[in-house]
């Protein structure tokens, strides 16, 4: 597919807000990391999660870690007590 | 000198010798970016930056959009027994010389049973879609329906970072083009 990469590439790049709302239909973010030009992604299924001891979010500065700098890591976390799709969004807790 | 397969005027009128021609470009500049024994060590990092030092060995593994089965080296680098490989291009999986079970297939329609595998990676697969967002939900869907209860996904994908908007910037300008390639190398 290398000879479309350019067309699928800008295409990818332009729709960063409709890619993660896609994402989070499926799956639920476990860590998240965007470094340099990347997002490194880890995702839980989102069927039938009881039992799993709990869901991070992390998100770095890409700046910082370009400069590869030490930088406030904000995590967010909560505890899987009932089925995610009734509550998808965490609180907050600082490292 | 003899032209270069790009002066010549067949290549001129010709748009399935162009077409080759380009994918022969495309193949020499990813090469020239990296090479594989580079790829292989930066994709041992990213796993185990992920936490795939935690996963049990013999899980069932399937990367996605795997190529030339890099990756699958990589997972087999850390330990794990069963890693499968899914790709489109059946000339980048006949580069794949190691053991893996490889399929050339069509990642919008997985050839795998329905919540059989543990762990399902995709790395700088997903941004060769040809149409979003139907090809993402679509694969994001076959991905949902192929791994088992408590299973992972792990993607990695360019992002607009600011960083990247910055890269993409100074590449606009033409004497930074002119820098030789391993001097712009990034950190994995």
């Amino acid at each position: 597919m290398t000879e479309y990469e350019l067309r699928t590439y800008q295409q990818w790049l332009g729709q960063p807000e409709l890619i993660k709302k896609i994402s989070r239909t499926y799956f639920l973010p476990v860590h998240e990391i965007l470094r340099l030009g990347q997002a490194e992604l880890r995702w839980h299924s989102k069927i039938d999660i009881h039992g799993a001891s709990g869901v991070g979010f992390r998100i770095r500065s890409s700046l910082a870690a370009a400069n590869n700098s030490v930088s406030p890591t904000l995590r967010f976390e909560r505890n899987l007590q009932s089925p995610p799709q009734t509550n998808l969004f965490p609180t907050l807790a600082e490292d | 000198m003899s032209p270069s397969p790009a002066e010549t005027p067949e290549n001129e009128t010709n748009p399935q010798t162009q077409d080759q021609l380009s994918l022969n470009l495309w193949g020499v500049a990813y090469l020239r970016f990296e090479s594989p024994e580079e790829e292989i060590r930066k994709f041992v990092r990213r796993l185990t930056r992920l936490g795939a030092p935690q996963w049990p060995r013999d899980a069932e593994i399937v990367e996605l959009f795997c190529g030339r089965g890099n990756g699958l080296l990589a997972l087999q680098q850390l330990g794990f027994t069963r890693p499968e490989g899914v790709d489109l291009s059946p000339r980048l999986l006949a580069q794949f010389k190691a053991s893996a079970e490889c399929t050339v297939a069509d990642c919008r329609r997985l050839p795998s049973a329905d919540r059989s595998k543990d762990v399902l990676i995709v790395q700088g697969g997903l941004h060769h879609l040809p149409a979003l967002p139907d090809d993402l939900d679509q694969t994001f869907s076959e991905m949902q329906r192929v791994f088992r209860t408590n299973g992972r996904v792990m993607f990695v994908e360019p992002w607009r970072t600011p960083f990247l908007t910055f890269v993409h910037l100074i590449s606009e300008i033409s004497p930074v083009r002119c820098i030789p390639a391993r001097w712009m190398r990034l950190p994995p």
